[in-house]
């Protein structure tokens, strides 16, 4: 099975392309979408805690992939759904692509030939849609990330692995804890096989689908890990 | 309230024109305990500042005394699905999800809907179809503890406090029960989790 990956510069994609490296798991093709946005600058705490959870926010995805010497294809936007994109992976021979960004992918890129791994922070289908992890914080104060084929509607494919985290202890959920929890399940995956054995569930169509949390309920949840 | 002096125009999520230029939540900072006392005292000053000219507002007759029309055979009018489904002893979750979706997606309602809900009117601006998908939520959430409800209900008192001065004396009884019951909900949840509003 060839193995792709398709890269965003933002903290998720950071977290696993650095994971990758380290598990020295092996990548056919590697996308890089890349909107040339100003890399944040993060405080010591945030980036020592990124670090304590696996890899290093303040390394920019483009560096990690220059300093390893690694071959990437390069675009000038984010939109998984743009033509340009959409003909490049019908042109590579590329098996399965994990997917780092977030929106819908339209018709013609499921149909373009690849499949498309999503790690969503959420156990489906109790947990889909939006900013899942601090609707499950406030319910069960623990997360999770299920993997899956992505199709046409939301959070909705064949589930490849689900895994449970405890809840963070410190606020930096967005930056670091979601990174985290997400790349740790990816790297369950890869390392364990998990897509060359067959054995995907299809989901439940019934469930729950949540929106983006209003900053009240956010900051509950926040504060009860800091608790 | 703490003696600590608390700037409530720091709560912004109730600010501006919310039903032209709506809020899309996204990405929003972390402020600490800070910024649920701030949200709590900007309801409490809302509470404060609405008219009201009866003391004691009673759900119950509210919704007994909500006149149902059917609606047209190729038309929804929201007003009237909204106060079907508040007349059911249970709202049916399923129903109040389809009009929920709509607002959490577009943060606008339009007072016609065609029979796949896309909108067939260009007038959102009509507060009372708030207030009863607000009055939804509420009922749906003390049934079944979704927070998807709660999280909705946030949203649309804060839509409505945005358009505070343009309501009705009618509506402005019914934003003041729906943030009276949004506020009991969410001290509830305050205290299940171990914080100190």
């Amino acid at each position: 099975m060839n193995l792709g990956i398709i890269l965003t510069p933002d903290e998720r994609s950071k977290a696993y392309l650095q994971k990758i490296v380290k598990q020295k798991i092996h990548l056919d093709e590697i996308i890089f979408m890349n909107d040339h946005r100003i890399e944040p600058s993060y405080s010591s705490e945030i980036i020592e805690l990124s670090r304590q959870a696996g890899f290093d926010i303040s390394t920019p995805v483009k560096q990690t992939l220059i300093s390893h010497e690694m071959s990437f294809h390069e675009f000038n936007f984010v939109d998984i759904n743009n033509s340009s994109l959409v003909s490049y992976l019908s042109s590579v021979f590329i098996d399965v692509f994990i997917f780092t960004g977030g929106g819908i992918l339209r018709e013609p890129v499921l149909n373009s030939g690849p499949k498309f791994i999503h790690l969503h922070p959420g156990i489906v289908p109790n947990y889909r849609g939006s900013t899942c992890f601090y609707y499950s914080i406030l319910d069960n104060n623990s997360c999770g990330v299920t993997a899956y084929f992505m199709d046409h509607k939301i959070d909705t494919g064949d589930i490849i692995y689900q895994k449970q985290f405890p809840k963070p202890t410190h606020q930096f959920i967005d930056e670091v804890y979601d990174a985290y929890i997400r790349s740790e399940t990816l790297i369950d995956v890869l390392s364990n096989n998990m897509l060359y054995n067959g054995k995907f569930t299809k989901q439940n169509p019934s469930g729950e689908t949540y929106f983006i949390i209003h900053p009240v309920l956010k900051h509950i949840s926040i504060l009860s890990c800091l608790s | 309230m703490s003696s600590e002096s608390l700037d409530i125009s720091n709560y912004i999520y109730s600010k501006g024109n919310l039903l032209d230029e709506p809020q899309t939540y996204q990405k929003s900072p972390f402020l600490g305990i800070k910024f649920l006392k701030l949200y709590k005292q900007s309801r409490l000053d809302i509470l404060n500042k609405l008219y009201i000219s009866d003391h004691y507002f009673n759900y119950e007759n509210f919704v007994a005394n909500i006149q149902h029309k059917h609606t047209s055979n190729s038309t929804i009018e929201l007003e009237h699905y909204l106060t079907y489904l508040l007349k059911e002893s249970t709202p049916n979750p399923n129903s109040v999800d389809i009009v929920l979706k709509k607002f959490e997606v577009k943060k606008q309602l339009f007072t016609k809907y065609d029979l796949n809900f896309k909108e067939i009117s260009n007038d959102f601006k009509f507060m009372r179809n708030y207030l009863l998908l607000a009055f939804l939520c509420i009922e749906l959430y003390r049934k079944n503890h979704s927070l998807k409800y709660l999280n909705c209900c946030l949203k649309i008192n804060d839509t409505v406090i945005s358009q505070l001065f343009n309501l009705t004396s009618n509506d402005q009884k019914l934003l003041k029960y729906s943030i009276q019951n949004e506020l009991d909900f969410i001290e509830r949840l305050c205290i299940k989790k171990g914080i100190n509003l």
